[in-house]
């Protein structure tokens, strides 16, 4: 992390010193990356075109809300501009490239760092670090369990894994428990619905959608027990184009002065109110 | 108790005893501590103030009782026929109250209709039950494992007895006071005398202690049902409520037949032997220690209802240290409660193993407390491949609410299969001067 800060200032500098010392360039109060900004007046941020909560998503009167507006809000309020959220990506690396393209200042969309996006885009640090997690069901769990305790289980877990079909976790979950055997639902709700018929002995994806299913149908906590892996870290960060270090290193400055401080449990007691509508 | 001191003229400290006087302060407590939280949690410390002096006395009673009762059998050379018989007793009495219990859950069904939400709810609320945190790929800490039967039989036998008295360990203390009366019972008479005598002015003394402590029980009830009641939370009890029912119906029939059991045996008449025994009873509401009620009950066995004192002092406390009645009746309605929860059909092999784990896991509750007693119900689950986790938090809510009446339970029956076990007294309590 210092590592990374130190790398940043010594680009800033450098920059700065490229940019001062050219011709036809006079002095000014900001950076230019910052200036951009300004003089157009709005900050555009790209965000998927499918609600995500709790980062963003849409309220019965049709406003948009969630952690990422939230940050999007802000930033462009530091920065006395207005704010413009453009959904037109239907991807996630279609924000991407948005920002590539610079049809987008910044990128918050529920972005995981990789190293894939990284060589086209900088991310800042991360403003939150969600960790993969699996839902059990606790019968088939007691069921098929040896003696080993149930940490030997889980890290040995044998038997059917539910994930969706064509996501990261189908990879993850090959990679992560190779004695079991992938199941691939088309949708999230299959996957949890055959948790619970027992079909499947657990359901694998971030400890954020993990808590959420607890969150909006607490009887199932009866049934099926939670599980966070503490050692895998699945950073989300917002992008910036390649060619602005400034506004990265403004954006990092930001969230570093913020200090926001924020974990999957935070955040679901903060956004409860996605909840309450019952996802039955 | 003399009778001199009944009479006297302005005030009698006997009135303390008065089962209304008792029985009011109880309600009184409860009042308290549904209305009053607050002051409930202040009088919690001198409930457990109350409960700790009745402690204060347990084992050297328990130690005396056992000891000189054993010793004197053995020298009576009466030891051989109790033998025969508590083998009998204690093991038909448990199969029964398990079997008993396991019907009611199965006729009953407590573990239906369930609110599933609310009690998710209360689950994910728990700070017990928080989501499993682990390391993937580094090694984890070692967890702690639910309790086994292996582990149980092994911790038996004490390594020091110093550290069993010390820490609560009543099953190992048991075990040494029965090697203790062994070695009495064996030697020789003359050496043997001077101990006997000993451990007889032990019991004795403690005995006298209790009856003290007793005077301030209104008071020490008071206490423990505010503090009790306080920490009672309505949602949880209304959402087990048919689990709670369930079990204190059943509870009330086991109360019924060892009231009948005692009657029968003690040849004093119905209500004699009701008021004889209401003072185990209330102590083991109230403390919820069966312990504690330990010289109470054996009280109430002897110098009430008559039965021979070297029988009832050996038998009460071997009966609430190993044959934890209140428990084993309370697993078995737990175990259907879980079983149906979890839509598993046991059949017939399920359950004899039921049955006779559920046993073995009330045994193995001897010398544990609190939420250790309810994580033995691991004993009966595990081979049954039923999951305990996320029903222990329930348990573990609803345990005030039964807590009181497993006690009762316990000692109850412990006095029950005791009068069965000791022969009839020659002359009936109520009739012996």
């Amino acid at each position: 992390m210092l590592c990374k800060g130190l790398k940043l200032r010594i680009i800033f500098i450098i920059t700065l010193v490229i940019i001062l010392t050219a011709p036809g360039v006079s002095s000014q109060d900001r950076h230019p990356g910052i200036q951009l900004i300004k003089d157009k007046g709005k900050l555009v941020v790209a965000m998927v075109n499918a609600d995500h909560p709790p980062f963003f998503m849409v309220n019965e009167k049709g406003e948009l809300y969630g952690l990422d507006v939230k940050l999007g809000k802000d930033i462009a309020q530091e920065l006395d501009v207005k704010v413009e959220f453009n959904r037109k990506a239907k991807t996630f690396d279609e924000v991407i490239a948005m920002v590539v393209r610079k049809e987008a200042d910044v990128a918050i969309s529920k972005l995981s760092k990789t190293l894939k996006r990284s060589e086209k885009v900088l991310f800042t640090t991360p403003y939150i670090v969600l960790r993969r997690g699996l839902l059990i069901n606790r019968l088939k769990m007691a069921q098929t369990g040896d003696d080993g305790g149930p940490i030997e289980f889980i890290t040995n877990l044998r038997g059917d894994i539910g994930v969706i079909a064509a996501s990261s976790y189908v990879d993850f979950a090959r990679r992560m428990f190779p004695k079991a055997s992938i199941k691939e639902f088309s949708t999230w709700e299959d996957v949890i619905s055959a948790l619970e018929k027992g079909s499947v002995l657990a359901a694998f994806r971030d400890e954020l959608e993990i808590k959420k299913i607890i969150r909006a149908r607490p009887g199932i906590s009866l049934k099926v027990q939670t599980v966070v892996f503490k050692d895998t870290k699945d950073p989300i960060a917002m992008a910036v184009s390649w060619d602005n270090p400034f506004l990265l290193y403004w954006l990092n400055e930001y969230l570093e002065t913020r200090n926001f401080d924020l974990d999957a449990d935070k955040l679901l007691s903060e956004y409860s109110g996605i909840f309450s509508s019952g996802n039955r | 108790m003399t009778k001199e001191k009944k009479r006297n003229p302005l005030f009698s400290w006997n009135l303390l005893l008065n089962p209304w006087v008792v029985v009011v302060s109880m309600i009184l407590g409860m009042f308290i501590g549904a209305y009053h939280k607050r002051f409930a949690v202040g009088l919690a410390p001198f409930g457990n103030m109350y409960v700790s002096l009745l402690k204060m006395c347990v084992l050297p009673i328990l130690i005396s009782a056992v000891a000189y009762s054993l010793g004197g059998l053995l020298r009576a050379h009466a030891a051989k026929t109790y033998l025969k018989r508590l083998l009998v007793v204690f093991s038909v009495t448990l199969v029964l109250t398990c079997a008993f219990g396991l019907a009611s859950g199965v006729v009953s069904r407590p573990g239906t209709g369930l609110n599933e939400d609310i009690l998710g709810r209360i689950i994910n609320d728990s700070p017990l039950a928080p989501d499993l945190e682990i390391f993937f790929f580094q090694p984890n800490d070692p967890s702690e494992q639910l309790p086994g039967l292996l582990k149980f039989v092994v911790g038996i036998i004490p390594a020091n007895i110093f550290y069993s008295l010390t820490n609560d360990r009543n099953l190992q203390v048991l075990l040494f006071a029965i090697i203790l009366g062994f070695a009495i019972g064996l030697i020789s008479t003359k050496a043997s005398d001077n101990l006997l005598i000993l451990l007889d002015a032990v019991f004795k003394v403690f005995s006298k202690i209790i009856r003290w402590i007793i005077y301030a029980l209104p008071f020490g009830l008071l206490c423990l049902m505010a503090d009790l009641i306080s920490r009672i939370g309505t949602e949880i009890l209304l959402s087990m409520i048919k689990f709670i029912v369930v079990f204190h119906v059943c509870a009330t029939v086991v109360l019924i037949i060892n009231t009948v059991i005692i009657w029968k045996r003690s040849g004093s008449s119905f209500t004699f032997v009701l008021s004889a025994l209401k003072e185990p009873i209330i102590l083991a509401f109230g403390t919820r220690n069966g312990f504690a009620t330990l010289p109470s009950a054996l009280d109430a066995l002897h110098e009430k209802l008559n039965f021979d004192q070297t029988s009832t002092n050996l038998l009460v406390p071997l009966g609430l240290t190993i044959c934890r009645y209140g428990n084993v009746l309370y697993f078995a309605v737990a175990i259907m409660f879980i079983a149906q929860l979890y839509n598993a059909s046991l059949g017939l092999s399920g359950m004899t193993m039921a049955l006779i784990c559920t046993v073995l896991a009330g045994m193995a509750t001897s010398g544990a407390t609190g939420i250790v007693i309810l994580s033995m119900l691991a004993i009966v689950l595990e081979p049954l491949r039923l999951p305990l986790e996320a029903v222990l938090i329930l348990f573990i809510a609803i345990d005030p609410i039964v807590e009181p009446m497993r006690t009762v339970i316990t000692v109850h029956s412990s006095c029950s299969a005791a009068s069965l076990i000791s022969d009839r007294p020659e002359t009936p309590g109520e009739y012996a001067s």
